[in-house]
């Protein structure tokens, strides 16, 4: 009960937060948003605080870069009014200590002219209620004993210096910066600093591309070090007050400031949406960004990459005429060439944004894949389905001679030809305004893996058939394989390969990848063998008591068996892998000496010498002249 | 007696798979087609995210209708925040700048230290920008270190997160 009191007293006592944005200069995404909190002030000090904001706004972006890149942010001041005014000063004597709504305090960390704030909680929830928030925040201190500090918070007093101890806390949180200034008598030993205005190197190569500009070489003296560091400039803002910021300084700010800014603020047509663009129209593009005259933008289009020559404007028009139907980007960018950046890895200073086109051509064919049935959704692998896409002609015009292709992957958003190929369907032509189903009878290979598997059909995959839109041509049907245990299977793997009936030609030659699975068999123990036939399937060859290869034993599977694991039939002996696979390789040289026609490859396992347990179905191979 | 359950559970996901069948527009003939379709946030919140090098949480919440701005450009870091839904599907991921902070392992509840006029803490206190998810079920933080492995520092629910924004559920 005690504590829901003082829970409640301590709300109580807490005035309720004022939220004002002070400049504005476009929407929080575009925007490097500044928030600004009040410490010290009491409720009926509100005026002070908001002219100690205005003066110091005012100085700021006085300030370069500020001021070149003033329109890039904007100002946001929560006030929560304190009971007391002003800030602890417990070095004094007697101490002072203060009731204010984040603890601002003299002396934090056991330095007296660091003022911090000690209830960072408090001040982080109000900062948070800001309309938007990069994520440090500025601290006025409503205390005329001149004070400043910095981490997440650039806190300051709000004395004669407020305004240029502010803007140097802000180098430290906003623009990540060094204290420049010196401590006599102490010699620097350490590693390399990562703040970019300070440096263990004489030279100062860090800010080399900087040298010889405003005074910019290197000088000895610099992060509290007589000794050993080396600032950028004889004199700074990070160094001393009433300093202009340096020019390493200031592209630090810059680019820190450009990294949060979206420049480009509206598109036409909405970049965000799809645009449809249909032969012979014309599309045009445009977009306003707020990169500062004087830092000569410079604005370049693309399409599909390919740099628009002639396009320098904020608007670019596309004409369909001049590239194929199907998807397109169009990509316009704007370079910030601002003197206050000399180095930007990050490319910062460069914003794009892309429109997606698809350009039609209502006068052409219009092939797609309105649906696709399917002779079973629940298969095992190797068993017969049957796919029925339905293919229609929207377009006016009619389509030529086209294929219907099948993949197989684990990827409902798309294909590669990679993937599985389960084969083809070719179809002679489809007229205008009419549709056809087309079955197309496959087996699922044994490699198909367990749970969803999704067979894409792609139609004109080649882009045979000029069409007004090509980016319309799929579609895809989920299959679940259930397995049967210990199936032994024999199939074809590779792309473009079917897994269970393969074309070579005897006069180019070629290479095929048998691939025998047997999840059951025990690896370490099973040795494998895979012949070649060519006089058919039936009866096959008895092997042991229910145990017959599904060939005929002919010249082929003696020269099979006589080249075995040789460079034609690499790999058609063997152990298996401790998966249960075996994947050889057959490879037919250019003009071999072998029989064209219809031949089958089959194989066998053996669990010991002369112990034939399984043999596997027959894949065909038909030898093309 | 939660068998009838499960298995209308099953038959919602092969359901839901055969209800996956969709026309796509064709891929070149080699590249992937697209990933799936990112989800779209709903405005951002403002985390006020409070701990040290082992263990984060948010404290505070403020939802703004505003798009998230995303990351500064470039920015990247070995901290991170990571938005999941209830699957567990990565819907954001928001590096972490605790460039401010002491997070050495020897930082730990050290006091802060004053360089200067700078303040560095091992006390982590900052503010996060994280996009808004309908579908958003947990945040959560973690690190990654030079050898790459990777340290969870706390997970916070959606639910939680509305309420510390004041969102009704």
């Amino acid at each position: 009960m005690k504590a829901l009191i003082a829970t409640a007293l301590l709300a109580a006592s807490l005035q309720a937060q004022i939220v004002n944005t002070v400049i504005s200069n476009g929407t929080t995404e575009s925007r490097y948003d500044m928030v600004i909190l009040g410490d010290g002030y009491r409720v009926t000090e509100q005026n002070t605080f908001d002219n100690d904001v205005t003066t110091f706004l005012t100085a700021l972006f006085q300030k370069e870069p500020y001021q070149t890149f003033s329109a890039y942010y904007n100002v946001h001041t929560v006030f929560r009014a304190s009971q007391d005014s002003g800030a602890d000063r417990p070095d004094e004597t007697p101490p002072v200590f203060v009731n204010t709504v984040y603890d601002a305090t003299y002396n934090f960390g056991g330095t007296a002219r660091c003022l911090y704030i000690q209830n960072t909680s408090q001040a982080l929830a109000d900062a948070a209620l800001a309309p938007a928030t990069e994520g440090r925040v500025l601290v006025m201190v409503n205390d005329d004993r001149y004070g400043g500090c910095a981490s997440t918070f650039a806190v300051s007093y709000n004395g004669n210096s407020m305004s240029e101890v502010q803007a140097h806390e802000l180098g430290h949180s906003l623009g990540q910066l060094a204290d420049e200034y010196e401590y006599a008598g102490q010699t620097y030993t350490g590693n390399e600093p990562s703040q970019v205005n300070i440096t263990a190197d004489p030279a100062g190569s860090k800010w080399q591309i900087w040298q010889g500009t405003q005074g910019i070489s290197s000088f000895q003296g610099a992060g509290y070090h007589q000794f050993g560091l080396y600032r950028p400039r004889s004199n700074c803002l990070m160094r001393d007050l009433g300093q202009v910021l340096c020019r390493v300084c200031q592209e630090n700010i810059t680019l820190i400031t450009n990294a949060s800014a979206n420049v480009i603020t509206s598109t036409t047509p909405d970049a965000s949406t799809q645009q449809q663009l249909l032969v012979p129209a014309t599309q045009a593009f445009s977009f306003t960004h707020f990169v500062p005259a004087g830092n000569s933008p410079v604005v370049e289009w693309s399409v599909d990459g390919v740099v628009q020559p002639g396009a320098v404007t904020t608007s670019f028009t596309l004409d369909s005429t001049q590239y194929a139907t199907g998807a397109h980007t169009v990509t316009a960018s704007v370079l910030d060439q601002s003197d206050r950046v000399r180095r930007d890895p990050l490319s910062v200073m460069l914003e794009t944004v892309d429109w997606d086109v698809t350009i039609s051509d209502p006068s052409m064919a219009q092939l797609r894949l309105p649906a696709m049935g399917a002779s079973a959704t629940l298969l095992t692998p190797g068993a017969p389905v049957t796919y029925t896409p339905t293919v229609a002609n929207d377009g006016p015009a009619n389509a030529g001679p086209f294929r219907v292709e099948f993949f197989l992957n684990q990827d409902p958003s798309g294909y590669t030809t990679q993937d599985i190929y389960l084969g083809a369907v070719d179809v002679a032509g489809l007229n205008a305004g009419q549709q056809l189903t087309i079955p197309f009878a496959t087996k699922l290979p044994y490699s198909l893996p367990l749970y969803a598997s999704w067979v894409h059909a792609v139609v004109d995959r080649v882009d045979a058939v000029a069409e007004g839109n090509e980016d319309d041509n799929r579609r895809n049907r989920v299959v679940f394989a259930q397995s049967i245990p210990c199936s032994t299977g024999l199939e074809l793997q590779g792309p473009f390969t079917r897994p269970f009936a393969a074309e070579l030609s005897r006069g180019a030659g070629g290479t095929l990848h048998p691939t025998l699975l047997a999840p059951c068999a025990n690896p370490s123990q099973t040795l494998y063998l895979l012949a070649w036939g060519g006089s058919g399937t039936s009866p096959g060859t008895a092997l042991a008591p229910g145990v017959v290869l599904p060939l005929n034993v002919d010249l082929l599977t003696q020269l099979g068996l006589g080249g075995l694991n040789g460079p034609m039939f690499h790999q058609f002996f063997g152990l298996l892998d401790p998966q249960g696979r075996a994947q050889a390789t057959l490879t037919i040289p250019p003009s071999a000496a072998i029989p064209t026609g219809v031949t089958h490859l089959a194989g066998v396992l053996l669990g010991g010498p002369q112990t034939f347990s399984n043999a596997t179905n027959a894949v065909e191979l038909t030898i093309l002249p | 007696m939660h068998t009838p359950r499960i298995v209308g559970a099953a038959a919602a996901a092969v359901v839901a798979l055969l209800l996956a069948e969709q026309q796509h527009a064709a891929p070149a003939a080699t590249p992937r087609a697209a990933a799936r379709t990112p989800a779209s946030a709903d405005g951002h919140y403002v985390l006020v995210v409070e701990g040290d090098r082992d263990g984060l949480d948010v404290t505070f919440a403020s939802r703004k209708d505003a798009a998230w701005a995303g990351a500064p450009k470039g920015f990247t870091s070995s901290w991170r925040l990571l938005v999941v839904d209830d699957a567990g599907a990565e819907l954001a991921e928001v590096p972490l700048d605790v460039r401010p902070f002491a997070t050495g392992v020897n930082s730990k509840g050290k006091p802060a230290v004053v360089h200067g006029c700078v303040v560095v803490d091992s006390k982590i206190g900052m503010l996060v920008n994280a996009p808004r998810y309908a579908q958003a079920a947990s945040y959560r933080f973690s690190r990654t270190d030079a050898a790459g492995v990777v340290t969870p520092l706390g997970e916070v629910t959606a639910n939680q997160v509305r309420d510390l924004s004041g969102e009704p559920r």
